[in-house]
């Protein structure tokens, strides 16, 4: 499995170190300015990581289609469970690549500038929040690529997540309409569960997977 | 003992079926697996990997069921498809470094050894690889993890006759320890008149025969004849026929026995493309 992870991660460097550095960099700078009237530039970073992360691992399943490397590795020793657990290794691995050295450059940077964490915690909320949105994308990509294949879930993951958004959108709607905030929270759990259900699905459609 | 045997693949995709297909590789042996495009060859392959899901049939990988999800077998087995799976911007140290990860047996002595007698180089990315020199990085992978079976689908294809002899040779000092076999499938049926043991023909998902090579150049023989030895030879002999411009070509399984019989007509030793041309596009004399 750890070869299947490092393969992934050997594909993508090109695209994960420049990142990397840009997140470093813009971390930097949102330590800087960030203040409390003002802490809009916080969210690039976290931006950034979401993007790099949802590109990089479609991209993954991309190489392995275009490969056909999917087939080759189901008649080595690795098993197809292994093979998608791998992947949402290499997913998880990348996001902490991706979050956790802007996460502590901007605690070191805004310490060294104004002395408080402030400034951590709005970037810290924002990557948290950027990393589950990460998180629940890539577990719909993983599930649909498995299914279908990468170009195809590229195609079907955009109005799906246009939906999940519409979703939210109304379910926030509604709460405040009603004044009922259980209503925001039931339509996130319901999203959670759904994303739950693409993970469990896409183990159960690698077994059914024809090639 | 048999190192792979089937028995009973049936794969049904509607358009083609792939038909109660049971074959035997003995231990020691070289199994061509021969078919015009569409036979089923690549299906077969892909049924007994478990790449499709079998509809119906068994296989055996040295008298056990082959399970894919026992990695004991599956380090045994060497695959080589008719194209590269790798990343096209991955070096030959960048794709054995996946396999040590992949196979517990993996030699990455072993590896080096035949990536220097295929002269690849070890440091270019494959997509510069011309197709010999991949399908022979492919072969040097599958050979460097102890593999006892190798299951080869097309590894010649594209090749030119010193890379596909080259290989040839490979495989024959492969099937030197008689504990091993290889199945191999492919069009180029002069690559197995040099190396094949056996025989195996598909013709539209059906198995037509199953034969030792020598039997069929010692055995089988083509019979060129007029109208009336044909006629003669088609009611006293099962066989498979086709017209030609000036003569009928007949070919009859145990034709060496009968050529006393029939004077007037020409016995050859048919090569196996004329064997398989008949089955394709001749008719039956019964």
């Amino acid at each position: 499995m750890k070869s299947l992870i490092l393969k992934d991660i050997r594909l993508v460097q090109k695209t994960l170190l420049p990142s990397l550095v840009l997140i470093i960099l813009l971390a930097v700078i949102s330590g800087i300015t960030t203040t409390p009237e003002d802490s809009m530039f916080s969210i690039y970073p976290a931006v950034l990581a979401f993007v790099t992360s949802v590109t990089t691992f479609r991209n993954t399943f991309y190489f392995d289609d275009t490969s056909t490397f999917m087939q080759y590795a189901f008649v080595t020793p690795a098993t197809r469970k292994q093979y998608v657990s791998a992947r949402y290794l290499y997913m998880l691995i990348t996001l902490l690549i991706l979050t956790l050295p802007g996460l502590a450059v901007n605690l070191l940077v805004s310490w060294i500038s104004v002395g408080n964490t402030f400034m951590l915690m709005e970037f810290l909320v924002e990557t948290v929040i950027m990393l589950l949105m990460a998180l629940v994308y890539n577990i719909w990509t993983a599930a649909l690529a498995i299914r279908f294949n990468s170009r195809t879930a590229s195609m079907l993951i955009i109005p799906i997540l246009f939906g999940i958004i519409a979703f939210a959108g109304l379910m926030v709607f509604l709460s405040l309409h009603f004044k009922q905030m259980w209503i925001s929270f039931a339509g996130g759990i319901f999203l959670i569960l759904l994303s739950i259900g693409a993970f469990v699905m896409s183990y159960v459609w690698i077994e059914k997977k024809e090639f | 003992m048999d190192i792979l045997k089937v028995s009973g693949a049936v794969k049904d995709y509607g358009r083609f079926r792939l038909d109660n297909v049971s074959l035997a590789l003995p231990q020691g042996c070289i199994m061509g697996l021969i078919g015009e495009n569409g036979a089923g060859k690549s299906t077969l392959i892909k049924w007994m990997l478990g790449l499709v899901k079998r509809d119906a049939g068994e296989i055996f990988y040295n008298g056990k069921p082959l399970n894919v999800n026992d990695k004991a077998q599956m380090e045994q087995i060497g695959v080589v498809f008719d194209a590269l799976h790798f990343p096209e911007t991955f070096t030959a140290v960048q794709i054995g470094k996946l396999h040590e990860g992949l196979y517990r047996n993996w030699d990455s002595a072993c590896y080096s050894r035949y990536l220097e007698r295929f002269s690849l180089p070890e440091k270019e990315a494959v997509k510069g690889f011309s197709k010999g020199m991949q399908m022979k990085l492919g072969i040097a992978c599958a050979l460097s993890h102890g593999a006892k079976l190798l299951i080869l689908d097309e590894p010649t294809a594209g090749l030119d006759p010193i890379a596909r002899d080259d290989l040839m040779e490979v495989f024959l000092d492969f099937v030197q320890d008689e504990t091993n076999g290889i199945l191999l499938s492919t069009h180029i049926t002069a690559d197995l008149e040099k190396v094949a043991d056996y025989v195996t023909f598909l013709h539209e998902g059906k198995v037509q025969f199953t034969h030792p090579k020598d039997m069929l150049r010692d055995e089988f023989r083509i019979v060129r004849c007029g109208e009336a030895a044909f006629q003669k030879l088609r009611e006293e002999n099962g066989a498979v026929w086709r017209k030609m411009d000036f003569q009928y070509e007949v070919l009859l399984p145990d034709g060496v026995h009968l050529q006393e019989k029939y004077p007037d007509c020409t016995f050859d030793r048919p090569t196996i493309d004329e064997i398989m041309l008949l089955y394709v596009k001749g008719g039956t004399a019964q």
